[in-house]
């Protein structure tokens, strides 16, 4: 065991220096003996990609602004190339950031897909097609998504009920819009309600207990 | 169905503010005097997660709170292989929120704060290591098992200590506002937290606590508090050095829980240049006798709850909850410049005696803690700290070993 003169210790792992005051010790190494064990730095490889992913989106950012500049400075068409760059990153940005919970991520997917094609529907001419066909296409999509997904990673009813229960929710959005009066094309939004519908009232029926039980945990105050 | 429970009222905090510069982990370690195996600890784990299965949960979000749920994940033993006290809790990953690993002789118990409190966790622990040693020596240890060192019922075991205790108490006193004197310096870096342990006797310390009339913690408390002060300028001493202390408070309000059940109090030294160890000693053991008290502790667990109670708050959706609950713990972390946590003497049956060399408890800290745990006359004295400088650590076990003190080091260091 090493020995300090200065702070009068015994020193049992193993140092060159003393580790309280950074003084000359005595003693030999043996007998000295390690509690914990030398552990290397972790690399994680996601960081990596994402940084790569944001770099290549400003890259193509700039780079289009550039070209529009310098080749066609009288068409301003760079913005729609932004800001289809911006959606493209926020959907990834969302997917990698709900990774470790599919169901979740989903339910994240299907609210900014919502709100992006919103946006652009808006701001090219307000055709109301992100109402008519994106809204009761995602809403469908999302909600046998899941049920894929909880058959493929054989989820418990805790661990999927409240997504299936969103997802179902959010699947009756369509049918709202369309008796307020925006959907202009009826029978996607139609299917896409009658679908959801039929999904809860069969979750209710079937899974009564487990459904209430999970309502009663998510909004326990 | 699985089932499902409330996280406590001190828990709440936990998973809010868990994060990169405090994982809120806290490790207890026991260190045997021969080499671990892996397989029988494996046993071991399997038998004493059934004895406690409580500590079989994953912690999952709801709308307004956090809650635990019941999982059937089961829990393996691995060789160490992180960084002490690294966070142990992953956002949307569904896993157990403690971890058993070994190294050369010791048994590491791993544990995200939110599950329980020390005391929990060292009975977690006590039962793990019994369990491993009833295995690994059946002929010596036969029907040693301890049979009946946790008798409760799994009912008692879930109590909510704080909502057992809780009374709405109107017109009560504020806690006053301080602004403790803060460390700084240069820091390890993220879930990187230097450990720095001496293993002394515990006669000896005892033998100088009693000289001077006062109990080892308050003994201790001072010595910290001006191993802390050596190193403030004079434009420092403005402010108290505070410490943190937690209070285990099944001894003070009766309850068998194995979840979370602590309190604290603060005990702060202003210091004016030249004072002396005595005086230091002597407002501290003043402050543990007034502030120890059963009335005083429940001031400040009734001051916690109703804030939990408060109808307002409790309709706030997590995710903004969550901010809050970040802001205000940054708020108060200002009242307190270190942490000293007391887990006290280990009890085991005698029989175990000849296998075990010590226990040990460190916790991840966004400041310095000092944890200490003894076992028959081994005290060990950990510090925990998230600055690379080591100034606070040499002046306390440098305190000790000038009174005649003999003491061990072992470190964790960063490059």
């Amino acid at each position: 065991m090493k020995y300090c003169e200065k702070c009068k210790v015994k020193i049992r792992t193993n140092h060159e220096k003393c580790p309280l005051c950074q003084g000359v010790i005595q003693g030999e190494k043996e007998g000295t003996e390690e509690i914990f064990p030398e552990i290397k730095e972790k690399n994680y490889p996601g960081v990596l990609f994402f940084q790569c992913f944001t770099f290549v989106c400003i890259a193509v950012g700039v780079v289009s602004a550039m070209i529009n500049y310098i080749f066609t400075p009288s068409l301003q068409w760079c913005f729609y190339a932004i800001a289809g760059v911006i959606c493209i990153w926020v959907c990834t940005a969302v997917g990698l950031l709900k990774r470790r919970n599919l169901l979740k991520n989903a339910i994240w997917q299907e609210i900014v897909i919502a709100f992006i094609s919103f946006g652009w529907d808006a701001f090219t001419g307000w055709h109301k097609w992100s109402f008519d066909y994106v809204l009761p296409c995602i809403g469908i999509v999302t909600v046998l998504f899941m049920i894929v997904i909880s058959m493929i990673q054989k989820l418990k009813p805790q661990e999927y009920m409240i997504y299936f229960m969103i997802a179902g929710g959010l699947g009756l959005l369509p049918i709202v819009f369309l008796w307020i009066g925006i959907v202009k094309v009826e029978y996607p939004s139609i299917l896409c309600s009658g679908f959801c519908f039929l999904f809860l009232i069969g979750l209710l029926l079937f899974r009564y207990h487990i459904v209430m039980t999970e309502l009663h945990k998510k909004f326990h105050i | 169905m699985a089932k499902w429970r409330r996280l406590e009222n001190a828990a709440k905090i936990f998973p809010a503010t868990s994060g990169k510069r405090d994982s809120r982990v806290f490790r207890f370690s026991c260190e045997l005097k021969e080499t671990v195996k892996g397989e029988v600890l494996q046993e071991a784990l399997d038998r004493a997660i059934k004895e406690m299965p409580l500590f079989q949960s994953v912690l999952r979000r709801g709308i307004f709170w956090f809650y635990l749920e019941n999982s059937d994940i089961r829990p393996i033993v691995v060789e160490e292989n992180r960084l002490p006290c690294s966070s142990i809790y992953i956002r949307d990953k569904r896993t157990l929120l403690f971890e058993v690993s070994y190294f050369k002789k010791r048994i590491n118990f791993e544990v995200f704060h939110a599950l329980t409190d020390g005391t929990g966790a060292m009975l977690f622990l006590k039962c793990l290591v019994s369990h491993y040693l009833t295995l690994c020596y059946p002929n010596v240890l036969k029907d040693k098992r301890l049979v009946s060192y946790y008798d409760a019922t799994e009912e008692e075991k879930e109590d909510d200590g704080f909502q057992k205790y809780y009374q709405m108490i109107k017109g009560k006193k504020k806690l006053e506002k301080i602004h403790a004197y803060q460390l700084t310096g240069v820091k390890n870096g993220e879930e990187k937290f230097q450990i720095i342990e001496g293993v002394l006797s515990v006669k000896s310390l005892l033998e100088k606590a009693r000289e001077q009339n006062v109990t080892m913690t308050v003994y201790l408390t001072a010595v910290f508090l001006c191993a802390i002060h050596k190193e403030m300028s004079k434009r420092q001493e403005r402010k108290p050095v505070v410490l943190m202390i937690p209070v285990n408070l099944r001894k003070y309000f009766p309850s068998e829980s194995c979840r979370n059940f602590f309190g604290w109090i603060d005990v702060g030294y202003r210091f004016h240049g030249e004072d002396s160890f005595e005086d230091v000693l002597k407002e501290v053991k003043e402050f543990f006798k007034k502030e120890l008290t059963k009335e005083g502790l429940s001031m400040r667990m009734n001051d916690l709850i109703s804030l939990e109670e408060n109808p307002f708050l409790r309709v706030t959706p997590l995710g903004i909850k969550n901010i809050f609950m970040a802001a205000a713990n940054r708020i108060s972390e200002r009242r307190e410049t270190a942490v000293f946590s007391n887990m006290g003497a280990v009890n085991l049956p005698e029989e175990f005696a000849p296998y075990i060399r010590l226990f040990d408890v460190f916790i991840s800290t966004p400041k310095i803690e000092l944890c200490m745990c003894s076992y028959h006359d081994n005290l060990v004295l950990s510090f925990s700290s998230c600055l690379k400088s080591t100034n606070i650590e040499r002046n306390f076990f440098r305190h000790l070993t000038g009174l005649g003190i003999e003491v061990e080091i072992s470190t964790k260091l960063y490059e």
